[in-house]
């Protein structure tokens, strides 16, 4: 992939990591967004980061780190215009936003902040779930979700409890257990 | 009784100021029912969290591909014209200094 940047990038590293990496950047991304299209503009919007300070970078591990770090806070930043976005718009009739509670709230619980088929259960859920993949397989530092989900650290735990009491609910659910 | 949102935290090694750590330490070290519950939780969350990697789609490579492209020339396009901008100035000193060395004469 890429092979045209091979002519002018100046560092090896920028095109090695780009070959390698970007399909674990696109899914840490696709985890936190569920979305395709939400996830490629977040790796792209990184990329462009990434290449317009592509000289301040020395090996390909903090290339790597830098790119996969600013690729789900773009993710986490496009999530929450599009939210804006639709709320914004639902504001013009409040009885649509009304609705949209109710059904949301209709959607079964899944896996973690997800519903049957990858449908968020509510809101809140789905917050709580990428809380828990941030912390869970991002292992960042409830600090550092804080600062990027734009709150603090207690609410950060909380949608991590609540997180994990969901999932033990649901795994039981999934087993047949009672 | 120490509760699996403190365990959480203390797997973590996260979210626990020092004291707490200790106290959830010992106590794991004397109750081996407790690092059982541990395990089980921390097995639970790994089952969670497994989920399968997917292909980029062909198209993503190659809209990335094509946004890095743009980039990349208009870069090469802000090179050039600061090149050419740097060498015309140089042209406007160099007419400059001649008028100033003509008028002296």
């Amino acid at each position: 992939m890429l092979t045209l940047l091979k002519s002018w990038v100046q560092p090896d590293a920028f095109q090695t990591v780009l070959n390698e990496r970007s399909g674990r950047w696109y899914n840490a991304c696709l985890r936190i967004t569920r979305d395709a299209d939400l996830a490629a503009d977040a790796v792209q919007e990184a990329l462009l980061k990434a290449w317009n300070r592509r000289d301040d970078f020395r090996g390909e591990a903090a290339l790597d780190t830098w790119i996969h770090r600013i690729a789900l806070n773009a993710a986490i930043d496009l999530i929450r215009r599009r939210k804006t976005r639709a709320e914004d718009e639902l504001d013009v009739d409040s009885s649509c936003c009304r609705a949209l509670g109710r059904a949301r709230k209709r959607i079964r619980p899944g896996g973690p902040g997800q519903g049957p088929g990858g449908r968020d259960a509510t809101p809140d859920d789905a917050w709580s779930g990428r809380v828990f993949l941030l912390k869970h397989i991002e292992g960042w530092r409830l600090d550092e979700i804080a600062e990027s989900l734009q709150t603090n650290i207690n609410s950060v735990k909380n949608a991590l409890f609540r997180a994990v009491r969901k999932l033990r609910v649901d795994l039981h659910v999934w087993r047949g257990e009672s | 009784m120490i509760s699996d949102d403190e365990l959480l935290l203390y797997y973590y090694r996260d979210g626990l100021d020092a004291a707490e750590r200790a106290r959830i330490g010992a106590a794991l070290s004397e109750q081996p029912e407790l690092a059982q519950r541990l395990q089980a939780l921390v097995a639970r969350l790994d089952a969670a969290a497994a989920m399968p990697e997917v292909p980029v789609p062909a198209h993503t490579q190659q809209r990335w591909q094509a946004a890095l492209e743009r980039a990349a020339n208009n870069a090469d396009d802000a090179c050039r014209a600061r090149r050419s901008s740097t060498g015309s100035s140089h042209r406007w000193l160099a007419a400059a200094a001649a008028l100033r060395s003509s008028r002296s004469r």
